[in-house]
């Protein structure tokens, strides 16, 4: 195994060097995911072979640097299930240090806040909304084409802008969907670019220092997640549900500081959508978020997540009853729960702890998502590290109770475990 | 009273005592660490009971500011699991607690984290913890000077450490030391790390070194966990002391590689 990995490290070497990069990276795996629902009996879910190979170079004069990178996968279960080629092209971007100046121009994945998981103010750029696994890393947040600009008045604070022309919609299910109730379809759009509402603006201040990280941010920018129109509220007469996708404004606060032996960090998010009164059938109520996230270690060397998320949404339940009252209140149900904004005020709490063991060649993760209901989700994980290169992962995400009923659900909630074998070099 | 001053002579003469002082042998300890700068390319070894090896590949950089902080960065270059990751450690030697930041290339966020929230306190898998890599607050720790000792043929002097309180003893990770400090230059040669059982758990051994003036800096460092047979070894190349940048020690460096 260790002579196949060099060989195939040598091979993607010399690749890397034809192509003049001075730095090369690859991840590979083929995966298979099998469903293990239990009103569904097993199945076979997906299979995949991946690839994400990145270069990077450096000009000494200038101190221009740049990096590309692409991701490719197909689903040997599905011939038709493959990458969308608007997915290929992964980071790519041109780098300038320049005094106390950091200039980005290309595609790349902007993050904000302190929050690892469900971060309120972690707004830009599109995701897949319909993974198997949550946390899944390879499909996860899309980059988008962006220009950056960072500037550092001292060393440890940091003004920030990045603008956005253009943002894609979130990756939801590509199969429309029957809600019975109103025998309405819901179609989705397959637009790769949101290019009927342009202009996306980041700025944010960050300060890393002695006792506390902060970070003052503020977003205009549109939602990745559509909101939907509905021609005809009616029982009794089928439309074709469209979606639309609407501007949002953030305004966070994150902060980061150690507490005992413990690391304490929270965002706080409100967020300001287009649906000010919250009359507007299918669209996002306004909220204010603030996720609470514990880093500690507990006995046993086991490392420990919390992360509590809090969300009040506002005007909740304004949407205007009209002629169908039925029929709106059944539509603006399955909107609400698709929007993760089943209620008033939710919350729930995420758990992840990691061991590690052998010195850290195989590490064991367990997520809890606890939502105040029968509903709840775990994650167990494990990897292992065969050689330097060569890594087999396994997992399971797991739904306590039966999925689900909501027509519009972004998650298939079905239960399922995966196998991996993985390449890094 | 003869017969008195006879035994004291005696024992005198039979105990190897050791001609120095706590305070001394602190002392001059502390001045072979005066290196202003130090970077280096670090190559750590994992070597599991069974003989299975493992690499780390990383570039580090150190440097004091003033009398009471000093600055580590760390930039993994190898395994590809770890490449691109940083660590970045602003340790005190006063009362401040010390600070952390880990830049995650993956998800491109810089996290702060507690000491002890790291691998469970074990740095990036080897037998070194985070502890053992920062400076200790030498008015937090109770100290004795032991008999004299020879280790692989070097003269050592032998000193005894443990924290004040338990607490302290509970962070630090151990019941108490004892390191043997070279008597041609105080170095640590060789120091056993002592469960809470009062058991030995680790032994570290500074093979090699480089002198910078009257400074000292082990260049091949092995730790050596007694109890589970696994061994670590850390080999220092291209150690250099040219004076580095005060913005390498930031969160925008830390990212930006």
């Amino acid at each position: 195994m260790k002579i196949k990995g060099k060989l195939i490290g040598l091979i993607l070497l010399l690749t890397a060097n034809l192509a003049g990069a001075e730095e090369f990276r690859f991840t590979g795996f083929y995966d298979y995911f099998g469903g293990i629902e239990p009103y569904r009996g097993y199945e076979n879910l997906k299979s995949r072979v991946y690839m994400r190979p990145y270069f990077s170079g450096y000009d000494e004069d200038s101190g221009l640097e740049w990096v590309f990178s692409a991701k490719l996968w197909t689903d040997l279960m599905d011939e038709t299930a493959r990458i969308d080629p608007w997915d290929i092209l992964d980071e790519a971007y041109l780098f300038l240090p320049a005094g106390n100046f950091d200039f980005y121009l290309g595609q790349r994945v902007l993050t904000y806040g302190f929050a690892d998981v469900y971060g309120p103010l972690n707004m830009a750029g599109s995701a897949n909304r319909a993974p198997l696994s949550l946390d899944e890393a390879y499909e996860a947040r899309r980059p988008d084409p962006m220009f950056q600009v960072k500037f550092y008045p001292t060393f440890n604070d940091t003004l920030e802008l990045a603008y956005v022309p253009v943002t894609r919609p979130d990756r939801e299910r590509s199969d429309s969907v029957y809600l019975p109730d109103t025998k309405d379809t819901v179609i989705w759009s397959d637009n790769p670019y949101i290019t009927d509402k342009l202009h996306n603006l980041f700025v944010s201040y960050s300060r890393y220092g002695e006792k506390l990280d902060w970070q003052f941010i503020y977003g205009n920018y549109v939602e990745n997640t559509p909101d939907f129109v509905v021609p005809t509220v009616s029982s009794s007469t089928s439309v074709d549900i469209t979606t639309e996708y609407n501007r949002k404004q953030t305004f966070g606060i994150a902060y980061s500081t150690g507490l005992w032996n413990t690391t304490l960090s929270q965002d706080f998010a409100f967020n300001l959508t287009d649906n000010l009164d919250g009359t507007e059938l299918g669209s996002q109520n306004s909220d204010v978020t603030v996720n609470t996230q514990i880093l500690a270690n507990l006995p046993g060397s086991i490392l420990s997540q919390t992360s509590i998320v809090y969300s009040y949404f506002l005007n909740y339940d304004k949407v205007a009853a009209g002629s169908d009252a039925d029929a709106t209140e059944y539509l603006n149900g399955v909107f609400h729960v698709y929007h993760t904004q089943p209620l008033e005020q939710i919350a729930f709490v995420v758990g992840h702890f990691e061991r590690a063991f052998l010195r850290e060649t195989l590490k064991t993760q367990l997520n809890v998502g606890y939502f105040f209901s029968p509903q709840v989700y775990l994650a167990p994980r494990a990897a292992f590290s065969i050689s330097d290169y060569w890594a087999f992962e396994t997992g399971a995400d797991i739904t306590l109770g039966d999925p689900p009923d909501a027509d519009l659900r972004r998650n298939p909630s079905d239960d399922n475990y995966y196998v991996r074998l993985i390449y890094r070099y | 009273m003869k017969k008195s001053s006879f035994l004291l002579l005696s024992l005198i003469v039979i105990m190897p005592l050791s001609a120095i002082s706590v305070d001394q042998l602190l002392a001059r300890f502390t001045e072979t660490l005066f290196i202003p700068s130090v970077q280096g390319e670090f190559h750590v070894t994992l070597i599991s009971k069974n003989g299975d090896e493992r690499e780390i590949k990383a570039r580090v950089f150190q440097k004091l500011v003033g009398e009471t902080q000093n600055n580590r960065l760390f930039l993994f270059d190898f395994p590809a699991n770890v490449r691109g990751m940083g660590l970045l450690l602003h340790s005190y030697f006063d009362d401040r607690d010390n600070n952390m930041w880990i830049y995650l290339p993956a998800v491109r966020r810089i996290k702060r984290i507690a000491l002890e929230n790291s691998g469970g306190g074990y740095f990036m898998g080897t037998d070194f913890t985070y502890q053992d890599l920062i400076n200790r607050d030498v008015r937090n720790m109770d100290y004795e000077i032991l008999d004299d000792a020879v280790i692989d043929g070097i003269d050592c002097y032998a000193l005894k450490a443990w924290g004040k309180t338990e607490k302290i003893r509970q962070d630090i990770g151990y019941s108490f030391t004892i390191s043997y400090h070279r008597k041609d230059n105080y170095m640590i040669y060789k120091r056993e790390y002592y469960d809470f059982n009062d058991e030995l758990l680790k032994v570290y051994l500074a093979e090699t070194f480089i002198q910078f003036g009257n400074a000292i800096y082990p260049t091949t460092i092995s730790m050596t966990n007694v109890q589970s047979g696994h061994k670590s070894i850390i080999e220092v190349k291209d150690a250099r002391t040219e004076d580095i940048p005060d913005r390498m020690f930031t969160t925008r460096y830390l990212e930006q590689q």
